[in-house]
């Protein structure tokens, strides 16, 4: 069992680790300041890349008009998420400097995932092609309709169903419909109102008009237009709670307050008609009665919602997604709560829920 | 730096055995044929159970990009709605705080014991605030909107229906970040009680280098998650 001639052999300690200056002090690769430091600083840049690149993309493709295909922004992206991971793995972690029996450790566990990954990307996206009934998305087992507190329909359907609920008949929420539907007539009337030849934010699907600086700064607005566009900011504003589900207690006490406070702005703006005309909007929400309720303006309401929640929700999809769902409810009409109110009281609204599913496998018959 | 002080040229003020500072007395398991060995093999082990940390993510990872594939509809429209701010906030939050952790191990290495526990609380305030973040700016706004994992969804705007799929995914991945973050942290206050005492020093520092390892995973797990679900559109 002796490697070693020349020295006497210790059983204890075959490789000889006791000896004195062998190994008892070993002193472990010190990763000085300077390397960390500028490991460090590849990896905020590369962070800056990886966020940039999303809008790289869009500036290339609008400077130039190049279309990038899908999977650039995937690669690039996941590149560079790689090459910081083996950055950190290698500094900071000290793979580097450490045994290589690591290094293969880590490198085994990639591999192990990628087997995991693979075989069951493998499995599972190749269905369709043995059995062609199995083609298309998972519908009933991805829309959650199995849970007990969705009774039966996608889960979507189950919570737009619940909203909408509230949505009628909660007094809170019904008074706040009411008053931004009031203050909606107002603006239409000012804006009506308003002399010819001034663009005036009128339209009430506008979810943007929430500042009242005009887009063309050398113009004086008159009166109405100025008015219109801070009585569409309170609107906004109350749909903005309504969309996002925030409390507003008393909508019309609300509502007057925030028209008071624009009109005191406007009249430190130099803007007195202007003032006067949102403080008698103001007066009227107060003390005035609400517009009646139909089942038709509450579907509008909801609609109004929704696009208010998905152009604030979707960056960068702004314009796309507003217009999508404003396409669907024009040509469609079926979205949201017109869909359902639609369908008389039914529970499972068919026409709602088919028409989001996504078109049903072909069957074999 | 080009010598390590090691017990046998310590200050001559420090050669009395009951000043040496901890670190200089510690002795390694006599099941361990040397220090070195001891580090090692203890090193060894724990990149094995590093190794079960990211297979547990992989998990997640797998229904991501499977799911991904499958309804891209959803993913869209859930990855829409995350606000990548916040994510890059985070993510320069970790890289920061694993730069301050490797630099306590290099404290630690070269006796510099205040600054050492130094780096260790600037990680340790780095990850309250990575977890922070996201519960303040990004679980307490999506939740009260609705956007909630599983059967607790409840949001009524969405428009593609397989979009809970998203929300849990979403919600499983960042959390068990989360809990990890967390966990994290509680290994590097233990290491920072006990540097205290003296416990760690240029020729015994494992402690301060597995809780290392440990947040070093933590970073590059956020650095996978945090493109797959902010950036990829």
């Amino acid at each position: 069992m002796s490697h070693q001639a020349a020295t006497s052999f210790n059983e204890l300690d075959p490789h000889g680790a006791e000896l004195p200056g062998h190994g008892q002090h070993h002193s472990h690769p010190i990763v000085g300041p300077f390397t960390l430091r500028s490991i460090l600083a590849l990896l905020l840049v590369f962070t800056v890349l990886t966020v940039g690149q999303a809008q790289a993309e869009l500036w290339l493709t609008g400077a130039f008009d190049i279309a990038f295909p899908l999977w650039v922004n995937i690669v690039v992206v996941m590149g560079i998420a790689t090459v910081k991971a083996l950055l950190v793995m290698a500094f900071f972690m000290q793979l580097r400097y450490d045994n290589p029996l690591n290094t293969i450790i880590m490198a085994f566990c990639f591999f192990a995932m990628s087997l995991f990954l693979g075989f069951t990307a493998m499995d599972l996206l190749t269905r369709g092609r043995v059995t062609e009934f199995k083609n298309g998305p998972v519908v009933a087992g991805g829309t959650g309709a199995g849970v007990p507190s969705a009774n039966g329909q996608p889960l979507i359907i189950a919570a737009r169903l619940r909203y909408m609920e509230k949505f009628l008949s909660e007094p809170a929420l019904v008074e706040a419909r009411l008053t931004a539907r009031l203050l909606d007539t107002a603006t239409q009337g000012l804006s009506a109102a308003a002399p010819a030849g001034h663009v005036a934010h009128a339209s009430s699907h506008d979810v943007h008009a929430d500042d009242l600086t005009d887009s063309r700064p050398g113009e004086r607005a008159a009166p109405e237009v100025l008015a219109a566009e801070a009585v569409n900011a309170v609107a906004t504003e109350i749909r903005h709670k309504l969309a996002y589900r925030q409390s507003l207690p008393s909508p019309r006490l609300f509502a007057s307050a925030s028209l008071n406070d624009k009109a005191a702005n406007l009249i430190a703006n130099a803007h007195p008609a202007a003032a006067a005309l949102v403080t008698a909007v103001a007066q009227a929400v107060a003390n005035g009665p609400l517009p009646a309720d139909t089942k038709e303006l509450a579907a509008h309401d909801f609609d109004l919602l929704a696009l208010e929640a998905h152009a604030h929700s979707s960056h960068g999809h702004h314009d796309d997604h507003a217009h999508a769902t404003s396409d669907k409810n024009a040509t469609r009409g079926k979205t949201g709560l017109s869909g359902a109110l639609h369908t008389t009281g039914d529970a499972h609204s068919d026409s709602d829920a088919h028409e989001v599913h996504p078109p049903e496998a072909p069957t074999n018959h | 730096m080009t010598t390590l002080p090691t017990p046998h040229n310590l200050p001559p003020d420090l050669m009395v055995e009951k000043k040496k500072p901890l670190w200089s007395r510690y002795v390694h398991g006599h099941h361990w044929r040397s220090q070195t060995e001891e580090f090692d093999g203890l090193k060894l082990g724990f990149w094995l159970f590093l190794t079960t940390e990211v297979l547990l993510f992989a998990g997640i990872f797998c229904a991501y990009c499977l799911f991904r594939a499958m309804y891209p509809g959803a993913w869209a429209e859930g990855s829409g709605s995350l606000n990548w701010q916040w994510g890059a906030l985070n993510t320069i939050v970790l890289l920061l705080s694993s730069y301050t952790m490797a630099a306590a191990i290099y404290c630690f290495q070269t006796d510099q014991q205040r600054r050492g526990r130094m780096n260790l609380l600037i990680t340790m305030i780095s990850g309250a605030a990575f977890v922070a973040i996201k519960l303040v700016f990004e679980y307490y706004p999506k939740w009260t909107m609705g956007k909630r994992p599983g059967s607790l969804f409840d949001y009524p705007f969405a428009t593609d229906p397989h979009v809970p799929l998203w929300w849990s995914v979403y919600y499983c991945g960042t959390a068990l970040h989360a809990l990890h973050v967390v966990i994290g942290m509680i290994l590097i206050a233990r290491v920072y009680v006990k540097s205290l005492k003296g416990q760690y020093g240029p020729t015994y520092y494992t402690g301060v280098e597995i809780a290392g390892l440990y947040w070093h995973l933590v970073d590059l797990i956020w650095i996978f998650l945090f493109p797959l679900l902010y950036l990829i559109h």
